[in-house]
């Protein structure tokens, strides 16, 4: 099944993106669009530029040149936290939880708007829209726990919620299934196969191919910086560039 | 930066009983009454004791919370200090003007040193604050003539002649700062500043402008200092410039680590224990000093957790139901 | 001081201005670099912030005083006893008090700070508060083209260099101070080849106190031996590190050469006075605008 250029605007809009870290170029004129509602893998070897797009997207790193579009406004050079209230919210590769706090802290931290003072009620509404996620991600039962004593897995979803709770309208999933095992990544894919029903568009980096290919409609190939691919996950298993590139040439060869 | 501080059940989300909340307040009325009913030296003992507790607790405010160290916190409580000696002793305003126009200044200060300094994070934050008293140092001495050098300035006018009056004023003011700092710690933005604590990048990719959150705690922080130290300058009828030495600012930190960090009625114990500690030593003379950081190296190593909240755990343990949580483990 | 620059606008510059501030500024320097260096191998190694570094430099100086008057021996013999007896001590210190709270950054700078204290104190218990006034270990002056210069400073600029060049060669050839760079490169890596980083932060605070107490021991017959006298070193060398970059030793001497002649131009231009002003206004812009310093590590900003 191949994907139709669609005529509407591009939800998220990304041109000719660089990122040159010295004498290092990481990101290479990458040029993608998502629409809205579409879950869209990105995959790529080990230093492929998978997480640092998701970091110059979520305006954690300012690209060299290039700019990125987000429901219509150039949001290039925003800080993070100007994206995230945009609507463009992201996980992180290695979990990290606030330590010290709770669950249900962790996820109230997400809820909160900039005002600094506020009249108390804020948290309260925070709290209720904490418990509503953590049933969404399944973490209810864990909610009063000091977050760093929950297992990995819990807190991939952990991870999961906290982003959910600033309502974005497109979030970045950053290898959400690592370090996983298979039930556990059958939970959080039902999780993420949730989130994509109600209408959330997404973008996920993974290695696990096998277990991204069931959720996204289309695939993005980085290698070295530069977008090798782009296609439905049948025509990014058949293209000869993606296994070089993650086999290398004898490698994909010897398949072939 | 670590995480020192540990949750205890207080500093929980939806806090609780207005009593179990500010309970720690009303020491301060219990002291009142022992530093007014006691003789002058216990009166000037608390009333320092008092002082540095409000130090502690403006500083426990940001930096317990934030894990942002403040190296050089002393800058507040002694901009204050000087602005209003400078105005009282030497331009004759009264104190009336004097001492908020000293609180004005320290906050103008915090302002200054909050846009430059907040956006460096880690040790870099914690060494460029640190420079700012080193530098108003040697300002007091390059400017001698206006601002006393080597001997501070003489001869600011004392509010009261009675020192349990002004010992009644300092303990005001650190009521009026405990209450602040234990509503703030538990509001909102107390839990924004132990989610940065925590991890600030991962706090900002959640939408929130950490940047605002620290530099409203630190302007915070900065007034609850600088209203103790321009208050003390009326008191001691004198500003030194010791004040702007780096071991004040170590000081705090240390009543505070002492007392217990992140928990505001820690640091406030801790300071009233080490001062009187400090004080008791006196009749030593020679080995005062010796015997008092010898003291402060063997509790650092052998309690590092401070003196209270061990103890604390193990009352709590004591004297609430079995199954009560002990501690940040929680159940 | 205009006459000064005019002086030396005008080509008025003689040898003797020349040569004082040559020498002058190359012996501050060497005296910084053993401080700076000392305090950021502390760092890159035990990943500890050392504020008792003054105390090691001042306490060097008053037992080799005490050394050579108590028991009689000779100026060099008590200089060396006394940077051991030093290096011992911070060793043990290392041990005893920091292993245990290395976590917790901030615990460790308050123990620092105790210990710098208790350590003043000490001295002012044993040896009084009153300013020592040392003979020059290498009395007079020496003629160098033809001009007259203290003997004991050349000393300062020899004994640091020696020194510096030694540690240098120490760290990159022998075996303990190779080990010693793993450590600081990384901890755990270190720890899976199976060097003793224990001993690695036992040594390296061991060395680093030394190289204070040999500063602190040179430079006494020049200034006089009074219980504070760490102090401004250890600013100068905080001032050093950050300047030169934290985790990086070619910074902290570059750093110190720097602020060495920055200090000595300003200290004869204007006055000796405004020289820790200026190292903290410097300080203070590094932090602001380049955290990382001439030679560190990128820093990250919030």
């Amino acid at each position: 099944m191949s994907v139709e250029p669609s005529t509407a605007a591009p939800f998220l809009e990304i041109e000719g993106v660089t990122k040159k870290f010295g004498g290092l170029t990481a990101l290479d004129a990458v040029s993608f669009g998502v629409q809205k509602g579409e879950v869209t893998g990105l995959i790529g070897p080990n230093g492929a530029g998978k997480t640092t797009l998701f970091n110059v997207l979520s305006g954690f790193v300012p690209p060299t040149s290039g700019r990125v579009a987000f429901r219509g406004e150039t949001v290039t050079g925003l800080r993070p936290h100007a994206i995230a209230r945009r609507g463009l919210a992201r996980t992180f590769q290695i979990v990290r939880p606030f330590p010290g706090l709770a669950v249900h802290e962790n996820l109230a931290v997400g809820g909160l708007s900039n005002r600094v003072f506020d009249a108390g009620r804020e948290l309260a509404g925070a709290r209720a829209a904490a418990e509503q996620v953590a049933t969404r991600v399944g973490l209810l039962p864990w909610m009063d726990r000091q977050a760093t004593t929950l297992p990995h897995g819990l807190l991939k979803r952990l991870e999961i919620g906290r982003a959910i709770m600033t309502q974005p309208s497109l979030l970045l999933l950053d290898e959400p299934f690592a370090g996983l095992g298979g039930h556990e990544i059958d939970e959080v894919s039902g999780c993420i196969a949730e989130l994509a029903a109600g209408g959330l568009t997404l973008i996920i980096i993974e290695h696990k191919l096998r277990a991204l290919m069931r959720l996204v409609r289309r695939v993005i190939v980085l290698n070295f910086g530069r977008l090798i691919a782009e296609g439905s996950p049948q025509e990014i298993g058949a293209n000869t560039l993606v296994r070089e590139a993650y086999l290398g040439e004898k490698g994909a060869a010897r398949l072939a | 930066m670590s995480d020192l501080r540990q949750t205890t059940p207080e500093a929980r989300l939806g806090g609780g009983h207005a009593l179990r909340r500010y309970w720690s307040v009303l020491l301060v009325p219990l002291i009142g009454l022992i530093g007014w009913f006691g003789s002058q030296p216990v009166t000037i003992t608390l009333l320092y004791g008092a002082t540095w507790a409000i130090y502690t607790v403006g500083y426990d405010m940001f930096s317990g919370f934030s894990g942002r160290v403040n190296l050089g916190y002393a800058m507040f409580p002694a901009t204050a200090a000087y602005v209003t000696a400078v105005l009282s002793a030497r331009l004759k305003f009264s104190p009336a003007i004097s001492i908020p126009a000293g609180i004005g200044a320290a906050l103008l200060l915090a302002v200054l040193v909050g846009a430059l300094t907040l956006r460096i994070t880690g040790i870099y934050f914690a060494l460029s604050t640190a420079i700012i008293p080193l530098a108003l140092f040697q300002l007091t001495h390059v400017f001698g003539k206006f601002l006393g050098g080597e001997e501070g300035i003489w001869g600011v006018p004392p509010i009261f002649t009675d020192p349990r009056l002004d010992l009644v004023v300092i303990l005001l003011i650190l009521g009026v700062s405990m209450c602040f700092a234990l509503w703030y710690v538990r509001s909102k933005a107390g839990l924004v500043l132990r989610a940065i604590q925590g991890g600030e990048l991962t706090a900002q990719a959640l939408g929130l402008n950490t940047f605002r959150f620290l530099f409203v705690s630190l302007l915070a922080s900065s007034m609850i200092g600088a209203t103790a130290g321009a208050y003390l300058a009326h008191f001691q009828m004198l500003v030194a410039p010791e004040i702007l030495h780096i071991i004040t600012t170590l000081q705090i930190i240390t009543f505070a680590q002492i007392g217990g960090p992140g928990t505001i009625v820690g640091p406030v114990v801790g300071s009233f224990l080490l001062v009187n500690l400090n004080e008791y030593l006196r009749a030593w003379t020679d080995l005062r000093l010796f015997v008092y950081f010898a003291t402060l190296v063997l509790l650092l190593r052998f309690s590092p957790d401070g003196v209270l909240v061990p103890v604390a755990r193990a009352i709590r343990r004591l004297f609430l139901r079995p199954d009560a949580p002990s501690g940040p483990g929680g159940s | 001081m205009r006459r000064q620059l005019r002086t030396l606008a005008c080509g008025g510059f003689t040898m003797q201005t020349f040569l004082t501030i040559l020498i002058f500024g190359l012996a501050t320097s060497g005296i910084y670099a053993l401080m700076a260096v000392g305090v950021a191998l502390i760092y890159g190694v035990g990943r500890v912030i050392n504020f008792a570094h003054g105390a090691f430099y001042t306490l060097g100086a008053y037992l080799a005083y005490f050394y050579a008057t108590a028991f009689g021996i000779n100026w060099w013999v008590a200089s060396a006893l006394a940077v051991l007896s030093v290096g011992l001590l911070a060793a043990g210190f290392d041990q005893l008090l920091i292993e245990q709270l290395r976590t917790h950054e901030i615990l460790v700078w308050i123990m620092t700070f105790a210990f710098a204290f208790a350590i003043r104190e000490l001295i002012v218990l044993l040896f009084g508060a009153r300013p020592y006034s040392i003979p020059a270990f290498a009395p007079g002056s020496v003629s160098v083209l033809g001009e007259a210069i203290a003997a004991q400073r050349l000393l300062v600029v020899a004994v640091s260099g020696v020194a510096i060049g030694s540690l240098w060669i120490f760290l990159r050839a022998a075996r303990l101070g190779k080990a010693l760079r793993a450590v600081a490169l990384n901890r755990t890596g270190a720890y899976l080849v199976g060097i003793p980083v224990r001993m690695a932060h036992a040594t390296v605070m061991g060395i680093s106190a030394g190289l204070a107490a040999v500063a602190g021991i040179i430079i006494s017959p020049i200034n006089v031996l009074t219980p504070d006298m760490g102090l401004e070193p250890l600013l100068m060398s905080f001032t050093i590190v950050i300047l030169g970059g934290i985790g990086s030793l070619r910074g902290s001497l570059v750093a110190a050469l720097l602020v060495g002649y920055a200090g000595a131009l300003v200290s004869f231009l204007w006055s000796p006075q405004l020289v820790t002003f200026m190292a903290l206004v410097m300080v203070f812009a590094v932090l602001i605008f380049r955290p990382s310093g001439l030679f560190g590590l990128a820093v990250e900003r919030a």
